[in-house]
């Protein structure tokens, strides 16, 4: 029968795959520990080069061929595993809907303001600039994590697609930890197109002064007066076309980590913070909607973020009624004091352990008020063990749930 | 070999506090479990059509989103292929359709089929290939690049046949797959279940379109608010003797019409015609006999067998007691 030569052919065929992807699923995972172990993980992105003008692309050999082989390695596991497939779905399914484009309109349509709201900042301008677009992307990346990420999993269950999905040789998991791949994919290229733009507005300021239009298209006369060149309306054009595509080639270098000013070098981290900081969002938004319903969801998963946020707070309020209580109860150690204390105590800490500590993860005021950034491994470290918890929780729930 | 088999399988659902699972029933605030299937056991033999048929709210869908893990059983066992569920090799050899289905309206149909038999982990060449066969198959050919979106109801229901036969499944089962079809494409829905035997495969379908199962089941079960009402081959669940006679004649006097109806069931009267319905062949033949005596006209006269329709009712509607519930009976 022909079923059968079809059938055993799939089954061999699948368990080679497996093979496959196991094999590229430890490759990202030694890769990620080694580059987060062995050093600097600003290595990644290339080495750090002073003033904003000067182009220089230098290649960091050992950074660039690790980058390089996650890349394969991410892309050979979208297309060999089922896992893959199922993300590569949701991206697709993401990226033809309208929802996305709306978000990333205003997210441009706000940065491209800077060319004219920065006119009302009186001093710092670039500072400003920073500001207002490192804001964006933060804001809409987490727009984006939550708002196509819950949909995506709920119009999965909400129009039963599920069913069929479920029926076919697949684990839950698989399906789950699919979902959770491609919405991180499509939440990356957008955090990626709109860090391109942030960076291409910075670029185009800069080139685009008054000072420099004006000495392209006024002439000097030998009486030493200036006369308006008779193209100056071609000229002026031609110059910012020209500064256009000179920002965007550029924008794109320091994106890919090639050339970097000092400034996006440290944006360039902060933008990787945030990156770490959405892989906990979304993974939060795939565990909420994997028992809730949209808007319950939605409200949690923004919730969670912003006690995220202010997680440090808690830390430091633990400290605080520890210091006080210590002093109140002049008692020399934890257990000397009294049983109401203590559970307060060990009540903040609590949550203090168990809300994501994503204000580690914010070093936006860092990276505009200092020259030079440390990056550490910890915040890479904890954002994949949280990540991964957080997945863990979502799978268990998920596992054994009746679909509507 | 019994290719789908399950043992006292029941389903209660329980209303989640989270507002999460509610049953497919509606429940009133107080009573917050509904047991949708109780103690349902049956097998389906290799190469047969097994109709699983009852009323809205039968738990017929209830046991194929069982059988599928889409919903987890609360008691009971079940087996397909003579393995527990949950087992992927099976599921490489089973094809699904549920009902009303609903895909993925951003994908277009090839991109769709071809999604799916990645998740088969059919390698790229047979899927090609068994895609395009599928879409002729199913007549959608000329539909292959167009978004699911622009898809009408009955092109929905056949790209959801293509889909669950991407891989040359043993086992379909479908879920009302000829729900909200016009009458043309229940005929072609049938007669895809019928190619489908033909071809070696096993089939469990549900409906509650009778005479749509009547023509296609070798068997059927009845459910009936979640119980197992009866099961069996037509032959066994319908009496085959001849239930009743339709006999319509004209010309004739009232009075006439009168001493013909004394031995009849039932009499109905209009427009010069007359239905009478006899219980046995003798009092029909007496009727005939008297109308042309009479000078009466013989319009016509139809000896009828029960329908699975006249059983269903008289099982279900007449409060009959399910089997298991009625002792040895």
């Amino acid at each position: 029968m022909s079923g059968q030569t079809i059938d055993s052919a799939s089954v061999s065929g699948s368990g080679g795959r497996r093979i496959v992807g196991l094999a590229v699923l430890l490759i990202v995972v030694f890769l990620l520990f080694r580059t987060v172990l062995t050093g600097d993980f600003k290595q990644l992105f290339g080495s750090a080069q002073t003033g904003l003008s000067r182009q220089t692309i230098r290649f960091n050999t050992g950074a660039d061929l690790l980058s390089l082989l996650l890349l394969a390695a991410t892309a050979a596991g979208l297309v060999f595993t089922r896992i893959g497939s199922i993300a590569l779905n949701t991206f697709r399914e993401a990226v033809r809907n309208r929802v996305l484009y709306f978000i990333l309109f205003f997210a441009i349509i706000l940065m491209g303001a800077s060319v004219v709201t920065r006119q009302l900042v009186y001093r710092e301008e670039e500072r400003f600039i920073v500001h207002l677009g490192l804001s964006c992307i933060s804001f809409f990346g987490l727009m984006v994590a939550v708002f196509v990420g819950i949909s995506l999993v709920y119009n999965e269950l909400e129009r039963k697609t599920i069913y069929t999905i479920v029926s076919k040789p697949i684990h839950r998991y698989q399906f789950l930890l699919g979902k959770y791949f491609g919405l991180l994919l499509t939440v990356y290229v957008i955090v990626a197109v709109m860090t391109f733009f942030f960076f291409f507005v910075m670029n185009y300021q800069s080139r685009i002064t008054e000072e420099k239009i004006d000495e392209l298209i006024y002439k000097v006369e030998a009486d030493g007066l200036y006369t308006l060149q008779e193209n100056a309306g071609w000229i002026r054009t031609s110059y910012l076309l020209k500064s256009a595509g000179a920002s965007a080639l550029r924008a794109a270098q320091s994106l890919a980590g090639f050339a970097h000013g000092p400034v996006t070098q440290n944006i360039m981290i902060v933008v990787v913070m945030y990156c770490l900081e959405l892989m906990i969002v979304t993974a939060l938004a795939i565990l909420y909607s994997s028992f809730s319903t949209p808007t319950l969801s939605a409200v949690f998963t923004v919730l969670t973020f912003l006690a995220g946020r202010l997680n440090e707070d808690m830390m430091r309020l633990a400290e605080n009624l520890m210091k006080k209580s210590m002093e109140l109860q002049s008692a020399t150690s934890f257990a000397d004091l009294t049983l109401s204390a203590q559970i307060k105590i060990r009540l903040a800490e609590f949550v203090s352990l168990v809300v994501p500590n994503l204000d580690s993860l914010n070093v936006t005021s860092k990276a505009l008020y200092q020259d030079t950034m440390q990056v550490w491994r910890y915040p890479v470290l904890y954002s994949i063990c949280y990540t991964g918890c957080v997945l863990l929780i979502s799978i268990l729930i998920f596992r054994k749930r009746n679909f509507k | 070999m019994k290719v789908v088999e399950t043992i006292g399988l029941s389903k209660t659902y329980v209303q989640d506090f989270l507002g999460v699972e509610y049953g497919r029933i509606k429940v009133r605030f107080r009573n917050r479990k509904v047991e949708a299937l109780k103690d349902l056991t049956l097998s389906v033999e290799e190469g047969e059509i097994f109709g699983l048929l009852g009323p809205n709210g039968a738990g017929k869908t209830t046991a194929i989103k069982i059988l599928m893990e889409i919903h987890y059983a609360t008691r009971g066992k079940a087996y397909l292929m003579g393995r527990p569920l949950g087992d992927l090799r099976v599921k490489r050899r089973i094809g699904f359709l549920p009902e009303n289905p609903y895909f993925y309206d951003y994908l277009k149909g090839w991109e769709f089929l071809d999604f799916y038999g990645q998740l088969y982990g059919m390698p790229r060449g047979a899927r090609r290939a068994r895609i395009e066969e599928l879409l002729h198959l199913v007549g959608l050919s000329h539909a292959a690049n167009l978004p699911l979106k622009g898809y009408s109801k009955g092109m929905n229901q056949r790209i959801g046949l293509a889909q669950c036969l991407l891989n040359d499944p043993q086992l379909v089962i479908l879920d009302e797959p000829q729900s909200g079809l016009d009458p043309l494409g229940r005929k072609e829905v049938r007669d895809i279940i019928l190619r489908l035997r033909e071809e070696g495969r096993t089939v469990l379908f549900s409906s509650h379109i009778l005479s749509d199962a009547e023509m296609i089941c070798d068997r059927v079960a009845i459910l009936y608010k979640g119980e197992l009402v009866d099961v069996g081959s037509m032959n066994e669940l319908l009496s085959a003797k001849t239930e009743q006679y339709e006999l319509v004649v004209s010309g004739l006097a009232e009075a006439e019409i009168e001493k013909l109806g004394s031995g009849a069931r039932r009499v109905l009267v209009s427009e010069g015609q007359a239905l009478l319905i006899y219980g046995d062949e003798g009092s029909v033949q007496e009727a005939v006999r008297r109308t042309i005596q009479a000078g009466g006209k013989i319009e016509s006269m139809t000896p009828r067998k029960e329908s699975l329709e006249d059983y269903f009712i008289r099982q279900v509607g007449g409060g009959a007691r399910p089997r298991s519930k009625g002792g040895a009976a």
